[in-house]
């Protein structure tokens, strides 16, 4: 269904491996980066919606509405009038949603490109030989799937002697860097506005949700979404930063005082 | 649960169901393996979560193994008999299984390896060969005891040959190994500077013949341990060559199907069958049958003459496995249909099919 991403995806990860001394940890890693920087300005979009959605919360006017329209015979009311501030204000309450529904696919792609890329088993294998256009792929095949103390082909466990058990160290990660990320995108005064409730919700699902993938899937599906929630926490902070002011803009700023 | 809750849990648990659905077609790791057992009269046939054996007559099943579904098991790889009777069957569960083939009850079980048994056993003497895909080549005990490891730097997808005192494997690392059946002891080794998938084939004239994934068969002769000549092919090589009177058959992964002549390695004609080929050809009524993953069939003559071998609709699938001959029948493993295996006769009529 996504072999038009699947494709290209595996064949950037067995080139970058190709480059990285076979490593497939690094090529991951790099991968993921290049993913980031491609899909740089869906997530300032949906980074700059959320920061939106959390400075609402303190607006005045904002809270004086909740109040005014409390109770649920006024939920309807409450709706509409949110819905003309957000215009007032320029805010797009669902621009937080297009990059996420765009990494669905992104994610399903990468999920696939690894399995392929690592061939554990024959069919695919006949997947990659289908799919792989580079020229060197047949003496690159098999790929090295360790990585530090991973198989990334193989659900990850990290084995310590004494703890009989296996500790999914990846998937605890994933689900730390998962809840970080998901926070960050979340409203985070008290509001009783439906979207902000959802939102909550799907911040202490997702870092579950996420985990249990890593924790049942290949561990190189675990490193991507490691990277990548690193990335994008770096990348919110990062814009939150107050920008330095130019001299220019302090002159302005100067002459408006006088 | 509160409503709220559900709404948001259950799209993203589809989600987690998604990922892992939308990337390919075949969900199922592989193709299934035939065997013929001709003094029981029994096809084994592995796919999936079973074994199943399946009267040679009338296509009906004797016995599963296991007889319910079993964790993790899963197996593909062809059955194979020991000369003491016994089934070895490899395991995608990292385990070998003896099996008695009269009834499917379990004898014993090896669960020392540390991946999947992708390639069919080789039963040698009183042991038994078994390759791994983490890197092992486990050579049994007729009870399932170990008795020697043999290690290679990659994984082993392809059942070993041998003549009996020396077994020929071959491994992913690019290197064809022949081992010494009693000791378990590498004698000789040959880089063959690509990939190796496939089984290698042994021929009567002591040479053995293997494909790479960069494009090219070889022959190696095993007195002199050095490549007798290679073949530049258009596609990756993958299926085991079949060697008949002097010729040598095999497909690739292009789709095309070669005719070469094993003393020069000479390619002597080509037949273009438009669909990736992984089996290895069946000689059947004088002609060479073999399939293609865009699920056609073809009878192709010692010549090179071929021809589209039509099936009902209903047999459509992928034609992954190799066919197997078994008396005046020849079966066919299918992917992608319910049937996993059906039998032809002399006029290509499919004469029962099995559906699990």
């Amino acid at each position: 269904m996504f072999d038009f991403i699947i494709i290209p995806f595996t064949n950037a990860l067995v080139f970058i491996y190709s480059l990285l001394g076979e490593n497939f940890g690094l090529a991951i890693i790099v991968f993921t980066i290049l993913v980031r920087v491609v899909t740089y300005p869906f997530n300032a979009q949906q980074m700059k919606s959320a920061r939106a959605m959390q400075e609402l919360q303190t607006n005045p006017k904002y809270k004086a509405m909740q109040e005014k329209y409390k109770g649920k015979e006024n939920r309807e009311k409450l709706a509409q009038e949110q819905m003309k501030l957000y215009q007032e204000m320029g805010i797009n309450p669902l621009a937080g949603c297009l990059p996420t529904i765009i990494q669905i696919p992104l994610l399903i792609s990468m999920y696939w490109a690894i399995t392929r890329a690592l061939a554990a088993t024959p069919l695919q294998l006949l997947d990659l030989a289908k799919g792989i256009s580079l020229d060197n792929a047949a003496n690159l095949v098999p790929l090295n799937s360790h990585f530090l103390w991973m198989d990334l082909g193989q659900p990850e466990r990290l084995f310590i002697p004494g703890i009989p058990i296996g500790i999914p160290v990846l998937a605890l990660l994933v689900m730390v860097t998962s809840y970080f990320q998901s926070k960050m995108m979340t409203p985070t005064t008290g509001s009783n506005d439906q979207a902000a409730g959802m939102g909550r919700m799907m911040s202490l699902y997702i870092p579950i949700l996420m985990a249990y993938i890593s924790y049942i899937y290949a561990a190189g599906l675990a490193l991507y979404f490691v990277t990548s929630n690193i990335l994008s926490i770096a990348q919110y902070y990062i814009s939150k930063r107050p920008k330095p002011q130019t001299p220019a803009a302090l002159g302005a700023k100067a002459q408006g005082a006088k | 649960m509160k409503k709220k809750h559900l709404f948001t849990l259950l799209p993203l648990l589809a989600l987690s169901l998604f990922i892992t659905a939308c990337g390919s077609a075949v969900t199922a790791g592989s193709w299934p393996g035939i065997s013929f057992d001709e003094t029981r009269g029994l096809v084994y046939v592995a796919n999936n979560q079973f074994v199943h054996a399946i009267q040679i007559e009338n296509g009906l099943e004797t016995w599963q193994f296991p007889a319910e579904p079993k964790g993790a098991f899963t197996t593909y790889a062809a059955p194979q008999l020991t000369e003491d009777g016994q089934l070895i069957i490899g395991g995608y569960d990292n385990t070998l299984y003896s099996v008695n083939p009269e009834n499917g009850l379990q004898n014993w079980t090896f669960p020392g390896a540390g991946n999947r048994f992708i390639a069919s056993p080789l039963p040698v003497a009183d042991q038994i060969f078994a390759p791994n895909a983490d890197h092992r080549m486990y050579i049994l005990g007729p009870q399932g005891n170990l008795v020697k490891t043999f290690s290679t730097q990659d994984p082993q997808w392809g059942q070993p040959a041998s003549d009996g005192s020396t077994v020929y494997l071959a491994s992913m690392d690019h290197f064809l190994y022949a081992i010494d059946a009693q000791s378990g002891e590498e004698t000789w080794s040959l880089d063959l500077d690509s990939t190796i998938v496939g089984s290698p084939a042994l021929g009567a004239d002591g040479r053995l013949y293997v494909g790479t994934l960069d494009h090219t068969l070889f022959a190696v002769d095993t007195q002199s341990h050095r490549e007798a000549w290679r073949l530049p092919t258009q596609g990756w090589v993958w299926a085991t060559p079949l060697v008949v009177d002097g010729q040598l058959f095999v497909g690739d992964l292009d789709g095309i199907f070669y005719g070469v002549d094993a003393a020069s390695g000479d390619e002597l004609w080509r037949v273009d069958t438009g669909g990736a080929i992984t089996g290895t050809a069946a000689l059947f009524n004088d002609s060479l049958y073999i399939g293609n993953e865009a699920g056609q069939l073809f009878s192709i003559s010692l010549d090179g003459r071929s021809r589209e071998v039509p099936l009902p609709e209903a047999y459509q699938g992928l034609y992954y496995a190799t066919p197997v001959v078994a008396g005046d029948l020849l079966l066919l493993g299918l992917t992608n249909n319910e049937s996993i295996v059906i039998a032809l006769d002399n006029e290509n009529a499919v004469v029962w099919n099995f559906v699990p």
